[in-house]
């Protein structure tokens, strides 16, 4: 049931600082019955033990199937849902002890984007009024300054500033969703939580939303923690992808090694899945296909969450012990048993569902079982 | 804007009109000689005749509606059988109890609605909102005449802190307290319920939690972003009930012995008063479509989606 915290650093080998380090944060939902006397039942484990650094400056993707709990790890990390247990470090200081007006002064440095533009805008508010709000509780600006940076917020993203008084009901989605990102980014944030933030937009305007966020990243050093569903857009958007499944993560590398080399089994069948946009090469691929259903939060599996699914997972190990984070190569982090062994080369080339990955990334195989 | 007030004026002169056809229908199926409730049991039948003849009783059903319609457009609501006085002015000389009782009954569903909905919401499953949860139930179910007689027993009888009852004008508020509490705790409960409902639908939305990660205080959020977007059933409600409490509460009128709209009803009622049965009946008509009206209109200034034409 535990992955326990690693004390090696992620951000390791890499000259970029830490902004922000979660230490094995857990979120567990508690799951009551009765109408009088309510009491506990059970428990949603949402979140199970993630441990991450996001460096400053950078894009961390994060993705992994509905339900596996990455919008409640981004929400937690963001202390909009308290962890249960575990640390959340930004620059240093935990926020998951931090209450009342010390919390609210340091959420002038993280934000988020939400995924429907529809239910995260108040429809009781103009424009002008949502994003001037959080400078006039962080005292940012005066009266005249307010309306000044309203303007220039909104100009930043794209949106007609002489619009402010109008009401969401009156902007389309993408449009929407731009004043999302400006009202977001009123407090000079540092760092934001995107969570799929173009998800719930029509495919013509998703492009530009994507755009927006990597020109404002640049233009102000933002750091984001990219959470989709969506391989190909964090491929497109990320520094470094973390994979999660089940409340853990599983997988974490560099954008170009993990999208070509693969280690954990999961994070292979879910690549595998993707289609290849070359009639050639999509006719060769032979997508790993997972049975049965993600498990229930409520009852996750023993050992690894993810053994009743593996198409190489082994009795008596995988189902037993709960495997941890480790680094495998510098900078590339999986939490598999199997990775560790000496035959596990073997594993990819023999076992027929997996010889396509491995043919796909044909050197992660040789190279994985190097570093083993 | 003003083309959709036209047009609700004009519809809600159609709905009195079919109010008044079916009152003047009712009053007529209900069994019973109104002439013989004048005149006594006793009356000759050349009396009865008499003043069957004076009312327009003798005439045809449909001229006697046409009558009273014309005079209705002329402003004149007819005479009252028992009193010989003006309709107009019988209800207009009862009204005053009417709107004391009617006007403690919304404070105090308001003042005990409101915040007990707002906790109920905001400590969702706590030790109080179940309490919240058994009372509101508890209040609901109560009939008004059982719970006014409770009122009335323990804070009028038992603990002498206010009259038992009856109306001494609107300089001696103290009569108002127990029939307006009466009201108020039966339609506290409603208020309180819906206003929890509304809330827990708002405070799990995305824009509360943008809200809260601005770093708003969390009475801004309540006030601000929860609040304001979940008044809209309150309004409703209050609608319904300013129409509901002006139009006469029959019961609590009757338990507390208030000269109200209401208890006049009742009295014409017994006696077969269809003058003054009708002109209360529209009166009411009359204030719950006004009160819908400009309900609706307030929901263009609670929310800014709503737009009429």
């Amino acid at each position: 049931m535990s992955a326990p915290s690693t004390n090696a650093t992620q951000a390791a080998g890499d000259g970029r600082e830490t902004l922000v380090r979660v230490e094995d944060l857990r979120v567990h939902f508690p799951i009551t019955s009765g109408i009088v006397f309510r009491h506990k039942v059970g428990a949603v484990y949402a979140v199970d033990g993630i441990d991450l650094e996001i460096r400053r400056g950078e894009t961390l993707g994060l993705v992994g199937e509905s339900g596996c709990g990455k919008s409640t790890t981004g929400r937690a990390i963001l202390q909009l849902i308290r962890p249960t247990t575990g640390r959340v470090l930004y620059e240093g200081g935990d926020l998951a002890h931090l209450k009342g007006g010390a919390l609210r002064r340091q959420r002038r440095r993280m934000q988020m984007i939400f995924q429907d533009p529809y239910a995260s805008l108040n429809s009781r508010m103009t424009v002008g009024d949502m994003v001037s709000e959080p400078l006039l509780v962080h005292k940012l600006a005066d009266r005249a300054g307010r309306k000044v940076r309203v303007r220039e917020l909104l100009e930043t993203v794209g949106i007609n500033p002489n619009t402010l008084n109008r009401y969401p009901h009156e902007f389309s989605g993408g449009q929407r969703q731009r004043i999302g990102i400006a009202r977001a980014l009123a407090v000079e944030p540092n760092f934001i939580v995107c969570d799929e933030p173009i998800s719930a937009l029509d495919v013509s305007i998703r492009a530009q939303i994507i755009n927006l966020l990597q020109q404002l990243q640049r233009e102000f050093g933002l750091t984001y923690l990219f959470i989709a569903h969506d391989l190909s857009v964090v491929r497109h958007i990320s520094d470094r992808v973390a994979v999660m499944y089940l409340g853990r993560i599983v997988e974490l590398a560099e954008n170009a090694v993990l999208y070509e080399q693969p280690m954990h089994p999961y994070t292979q069948a879910l690549l595998s899945a993707v289609p290849i946009p070359d009639p050639v090469a999509e006719e060769r691929r032979r997508p790993v296909v997972l049975t049965g259903d993600v498990p229930s939060p409520v009852e996750p599996p023993s050992g690894c969450h993810f053994h009743t699914r593996c198409p190489a997972a082994r009795e008596g190990l995988c189902d037993v012990e709960g495997p941890t984070l480790k680094e495998v190569r510098p900078g590339h982090w999986a939490a598999c048993h199997l990775i560790t062994l000496d035959d596990y080369p073997h594993i990819r080339a023999g076992e027929d569902d997996l010889a396509v990955v491995a043919e796909q990334g044909g050197e992660a195989a040789g190279e994985g079982g190097e570093t083993a | 804007m003003s083309k959709y007030i036209v047009r609700r004026l004009l519809w809600m002169v159609v709905v009195l009109f079919f109010v008044s056809i079916i009152t003047f229908l009712l009053a007529f199926a209900v069994p019973g000689d109104p002439a013989k409730s004048i005149a006594g049991t006793h009356a000759t039948p050349e009396v009865l005749q008499r003043i069957r003849t004076e009312l327009g009783l003798d005439q045809p059903l449909w001229k006697q509606y046409g009558l009273y319609l014309w005079h209705l457009i002329h402003g004149n609501m007819g005479y009252s059988y028992e009193t010989q006085l003006p309709v107009t002015t019988a209800i207009l000389e009862r009204f005053p109890a009417t709107v004391m009782i009617a006007v403690f009954g919304i404070f105090f569903e308001l003042l005990i609605g409101i915040p007990v909905g707002m906790i109920s919401a905001l400590r969702q499953y706590s030790v109080r909102d179940r309490a919240f949860t058994a009372l509101s139930l508890i209040f609901l179910s109560l009939p008004g005449f059982f719970l006014g007689m409770m009122l009335m027993y323990f804070l009028a009888y038992q603990v002498q802190i206010f009259p038992l009852g009856g109306y001494e004008g609107w300089t001696a508020p103290l009569y108002g307290i127990l029939p307006g509490l009466t009201l108020g705790l039966g339609g506290a409960a409603w208020y309180s319920r819906m206003l929890r409902s509304s809330m827990l639908d708002i405070l799990s939305a995305d824009y509360v939690k943008a809200a809260r990660a601005k770093g708003l205080p969390e009475r801004t959020v309540v006030w601000r972003h929860i609040m304001r977007n979940a008044w809209s059933p309150i309004v409703t409600l209050l609608g319904m009930d300013v129409g509901w409490f002006l139009g006469g509460v029959l019961v609590i009128e009757v338990v507390f012995g208030i000269p109200g709209i209401g208890w006049q009803a009742w009295n014409a009622i017994q006696t077969q008063d269809l003058p003054l049965i009708m002109g209360t009946v529209l009166f009411a008509a009359l204030l719950v479509t006004v009160s819908n009206f400009v309900v609706d209109l307030a929901y263009t200034w609670l929310d800014p989606r709503v737009k009429y034409s």
